[in-house]
């Protein structure tokens, strides 16, 4: 058997960014299949709905395009899901006073005697935990 | 040109196990070569062990689901992670993103071979880098598929049974 523990420290020492950017990859790939078999549509039913040609959708599911905003914006809109969840900063620094949930991608501040963190939901097809913040960030969202 | 199936440790992942082949006289699997041709360049390495990464998420997530693969006539190939440059990166001429082919046996399963970056657009007849790896990687999924058809090997759960030293050609 070959040792690959040199390529499990590559990964391993990938910078940040290269590992949000792979997981990224993987999610929206596996968050837009997965709702198109949910609804029991095909990629040309979703290039008919987009106004576009199934060879380009292929190609944003298959990997070899790097997606806009804009076009990740329309998938959100044409499948009704949400591809980039909103998430929230915890800092540690910071008295929590305040608890947010995200319900359908809009958060709502909860009720700060409540400890939410242990819930989770599903958002774009992936489990999420609800995330804390400060209460001075979550009054933007007031 | 005979070859054997060869284990992966560090890919052993709870949705897949991910395996590579050997040819007899080469001293590395297939996977390895790659990789360790991959080595010699930071760039290339770094995106190997994205690919690499993407392996991970797969095993560790949903298992190989057809999604993630893309048919190479015969064989298949991992949906490389990128394919344009990032910001940081300096543009390479003609940049279509590192291929890695392998053969999808099931969502439990997958047997990875070589690849290269490809440097055209289009029908990889057109690539010569990475059309070698194509060929063989066809080669290899052919001989495979037979040997699972005539059960010379199989599948039980996630592991690739296969007669001791058996070569397959």
């Amino acid at each position: 058997m070959e040792d690959f523990n040199d390529l499990y420290d590559d990964i391993d020492n990938l910078p940040l960014d290269s590992k949000r950017y792979v997981s990224n990859s993987f999610v929206i790939i596996s968050t837009i299949t997965k709702r198109l078999s949910h609804l029991g549509m095909s990629q040309k039913d979703l290039a008919d709905k987009m106004g576009k040609t199934e060879p380009e959708v292929s190609k944003w599911l298959s990997g070899l395009h790097n997606l806009t905003l804009r076009t990740i914006s329309k998938l959100e809109a044409a499948l009704n899901i949400t591809i980039i969840s909103p998430s929230v900063n915890i800092v540690e620094e910071v008295k929590i006073e305040n608890q947010v949930q995200y319900f359908g991608g809009h958060p709502v501040v909860a009720d700060p005697s409540e400890d939410y963190s242990s819930m989770v939901g599903l958002m774009a097809g992936k489990e999420i935990k609800f995330e804390k913040v400060s209460s001075e960030y979550a009054e933007e969202y007031v | 040109m005979s070859f054997r199936i060869t284990d992966i440790n560090t890919l052993k992942l709870p949705k897949t196990h991910f395996y590579s082949v050997k040819v007899e006289e080469n001293e590395f699997s297939e996977f390895r070569e790659y990789y360790n041709r991959c080595k010699l360049n930071d760039r290339k390495r770094r995106e190997f062990a994205e690919i690499a990464s993407f392996l991970t998420l797969i095993g560790s997530t949903d298992g190989a689901l057809p999604d993630y693969f893309k048919n190479e006539d015969s064989a298949d190939r991992i949906l490389a992670p990128h394919y344009v440059e990032n910001e940081d990166d300096e543009p390479l001429p003609d940049n279509y993103g590192l291929r890695l082919y392998c053969y999808r046996e099931s969502n439990e399963v997958v047997v990875l071979f070589g690849g290269d970056r490809k440097t055209v657009p289009g029908a990889v007849i057109n690539c010569p880098n990475c059309y070698p790896h194509f060929q063989k990687a066809n080669y290899f999924s052919e001989i495979l598929d037979l040997a699972f058809e005539e059960i010379t090997i199989w599948v039980e759960e996630h592991f690739i049974i296969r007669p001791e030293g058996i070569e397959l050609n």
